[in-house]
């Protein structure tokens, strides 16, 4: 049986194009989300003793893992919290412990399947892009110049130093939103006006070095293939900097792309030291033929490459996954 | 100093006709008619030096030929690279994960017993669209204890056409349409002038005056109903590009791949819907593709055309080209199909003559 592990409200096209290959092979396969445990009031416990070591939540066997996800910790103990009499202070740092002890309960819930195999290990995929970083570097990729700092003079500095910058989360790239206000963590350029108007100390940061781009690269990783797509983003001035910025009318030209082997070599090396048997890496060309690589996303979209390079990922992840289902 | 080379997209696709070729541009939908010439010189050079190819020309045509190419880069339909070998083909594989994608089912004769068999068989062939066509009568019921029963199916969308009539509650529909996401469509036929007053603000339900009170409306082929896309190419290089994973059930419960089709597999009242659908008999249509069919494969459209095998020129010969086409892929012309002097044996033959007037 194969468990498809995502939080509950997550849903896309993608997963359900895996969904629909699994059926069509005929495989079995439950779900699961965080939301079974923190919200759906089913009895569970995972018990230690010198003598016992076990869960009760599952009644079945799993074999296969498809790891996407687990849970938003924002939509939980959400009435809770609303009811509670207290300083914004302390439910913001109630929110963050909560935060916490979830997670290391999770790791808990996550052994359960620790013996069956995991598309990807869901361990393996709460990494930080320094640490990728440094991890790429050591193996011999090329990768942007990177600085994490709280400094209005350090940024003013490695500005000046290496020219345009930008700035991105250390971890997840995230959108949440409110019915007043929407807060979107992501990859933005940095001008020496906006440095101009930091104040002198602000919330350490991660910069980055704004590499020249020939062509942005997608590579999905699976199980030592590389699955590569280029994007020719420079074609159009509105997705220079993000091709995220989607123009709608004329979309952006993707298409396959052989990435040479030695580059596939080192992303290989990288993969089994980060522990992931499956990823989204991005990479750039820049236009003097360096290969730089900027991030791995260990539960990344495929389909968006999928599609337009006619890999059919979907069928291939759900191969991969029914092939460990034994 | 690397050669360079002027490559197309690998999701614009050349195709060659017989007197011109297609760029098929599967990413934005577009179809570009180029000649046949550009197509073979670019077909040639893909990985050779562009510029060197070109000298080979007369001085003349090679002022066209680099017109040609400002044009199609300008166009984004190709780029200039020193590294064509990092830029492979787009893969032409084709599959589907659904033993049958769609089914088109004639509602006004069959009873639940029938729709109930109907529903559990597209749930167990994975179906992912349903057009329910009601032509002469009206029976809501029906319509909501077929959607009921597709509860546990993977159908993403249900199409249902149904005949405008004056005794005719809106609101019955509208209802279902919120009861039931999956019918995406509610397509109201045969509406009369003076009924347009009632209309729907429901952006699901469609009134059209047209009357669909048989099979013979469909089979059109027309440009505006190419599909211009990467799986409906690939499909059609292996397969028929209307009757593949297509499954029919007309009014007495006839299996077929289409319900304008005389033929018949079998019938729903007597046989099991899965097993004739799984039979070589029911699927041997499914391998009529575009290469196999007469003037399709002179066409530079082939590969985004629709296809149809119930309405043909030459009805005894099952790889005729459809009736209702208008294009001559040797002189590039589209005419209007009823009234070409050589069509009317066939039109005779279907009996078309009221359906061609109206």
């Amino acid at each position: 049986m194969i468990l498809i592990c995502k939080s509950h409200d997550e849903n896309n096209e993608s997963h359900e194009d895996v969904i629909d290959w699994l059926s069509y092979h005929n495989a079995k396969f439950d779900f699961l989300s965080g939301h079974d445990y923190y919200e759906n009031g089913n009895d569970w416990s995972i018990e230690l003793s010198n003598s016992k070591n076990e869960s009760s939540f599952f009644s079945q066997e799993y074999q296969s893992i498809w790891f996407r996800g687990f849970m938003r910790y924002r939509s939980h103990f959400k009435e809770t919290i609303n009811s509670l009499d207290s300083t914004n202070d302390n439910i913001a740092e109630l929110r963050w412990r909560l935060g916490q002890e979830t997670a290391k309960t999770n790791s808990q819930i996550f052994k359960s399947f620790e013996d069956s195999y995991q598309l990807p290990n869901p361990k393996s995929t709460k990494v930080d892009k320094f640490s990728i970083l440094r991890l790429a570097e050591k193996i011999g990729l090329q990768i942007p110049i990177s600085m994490i700092s709280n400094s209005r003079k350090k940024l003013l500095e490695f500005y000046k130093k290496h020219g345009d910058v930008i700035t991105k989360p250390l971890y997840e790239t995230v959108y949440f939103r409110d019915e007043s206000s929407a807060i979107f963590f992501k990859t933005d350029k940095i001008t020496e006006e906006s440095i101009k108007s930091l104040p002198e100390k602000f919330f350490p940061s991660f910069f980055q070095r704004y590499v020249e781009k020939d062509i942005e690269l997608r590579s999905f990783y699976l199980e030592g293939k590389f699955y590569t797509m280029a994007i020719f983003s420079q074609l159009d001035p509105q997705t220079k900097t993000d091709f995220r910025n989607y123009n709608t009318e004329k979309p952006n030209r993707n298409v396959p792309y052989l990435l040479p082997k030695e580059i596939e070599t080192k992303l290989r090396n990288l993969m089994k030291e980060l522990n992931l048997n499956t990823g989204s890496i991005d990479l750039i060309k820049t236009p003097d033929k360096r290969y730089v690589f900027l991030e791995v996303n260990p539960t990344g979209q495929f389909g968006f490459v999928s599609k337009p390079c006619n890999y059919y990922l979907e069928d291939e992840i759900a191969k991969t996954l029914i092939q460990h289902d034994q | 100093m690397n050669k360079k080379t002027f490559r197309l997209f690998a999701n614009c696709k050349l195709v060659k006709g017989a007197s011109l070729a297609t760029i098929c541009d599967l990413h934005r939908g577009k179809v570009y008619s180029v000649p046949l010439s550009l197509a073979e010189f670019l077909e040639k050079t893909k990985n050779e030096d562009t510029l060197e190819g070109i000298d080979s020309f007369s001085s003349e045509d090679q002022e066209t030929v680099l017109e040609y190419i400002d044009f199609l880069q300008e166009n984004e339909l190709g780029f200039w690279t020193d590294e064509s070998e990092r830029f492979p083909e787009l893969n032409m594989q084709w599959k589907s994960p659904e033993h049958i994608n769609n089914s088109i089912i004639e509602m006004d004769q069959l009873d639940q017993r029938d729709l109930k068999k109907i529903t559990t068989a597209l749930t167990s062939l994975l179906c992912k669209f349903v057009e329910l066509r009601f032509y002469k009568t009206i029976n809501l019921d029906k319509l909501d204890f077929f959607a009921k029963n597709c509860s546990d199916s993977v159908i993403r969308s249900i199409t249902v056409f149904i005949p405008y009539t004056s005794s005719f509650n809106i609101k019955d529909i509208e209802s279902l349409s919120v009861k039931y996401p999956r019918i995406v469509l509610f397509v109201l036929h045969s509406v009369k002038e003076k009924d347009i007053s009632s209309k729907s603000e429901n952006p699901k339900i469609k009134f059209i005056s047209k009357s669909i009170n048989n099979q013979s409306h469909c089979g059109i082929i027309d440009p505006k109903l190419f599909s211009i896309k990467i799986p409906v190419f690939t499909e059609s290089l292996k397969f028929n590009s209307c009757l593949n994973k297509k499954l029919g059930i007309d009014n007495e419960g006839n299996i077929k791949n289409c319900p304008s089709m005389s033929q018949s597999y079998g019938n729903i009242k007597t046989d099991d819907i899965e097993e004739v659908v799984q039979s070589k008999q029911f699927q041997k249509p499914w391998g009529i593709h575009k290469d196999l069919i007469d003037t399709c494969k002179d066409c530079e459209y082939r590969r985004v055309c629709t296809d149809c095998r119930a309405y043909v020129e030459y009805p005894e010969n099952k790889f005729s080209k459809p009736l209702k086409c208008g294009y001559d892929p040797h002189t590039n012309q589209w005419q209007d199909w009823s009234k070409n002097p050589l069509k009317q044996e066939a039109i005779k033959y279907y009996s078309f003559h009221e359906f061609v007037k109206s």
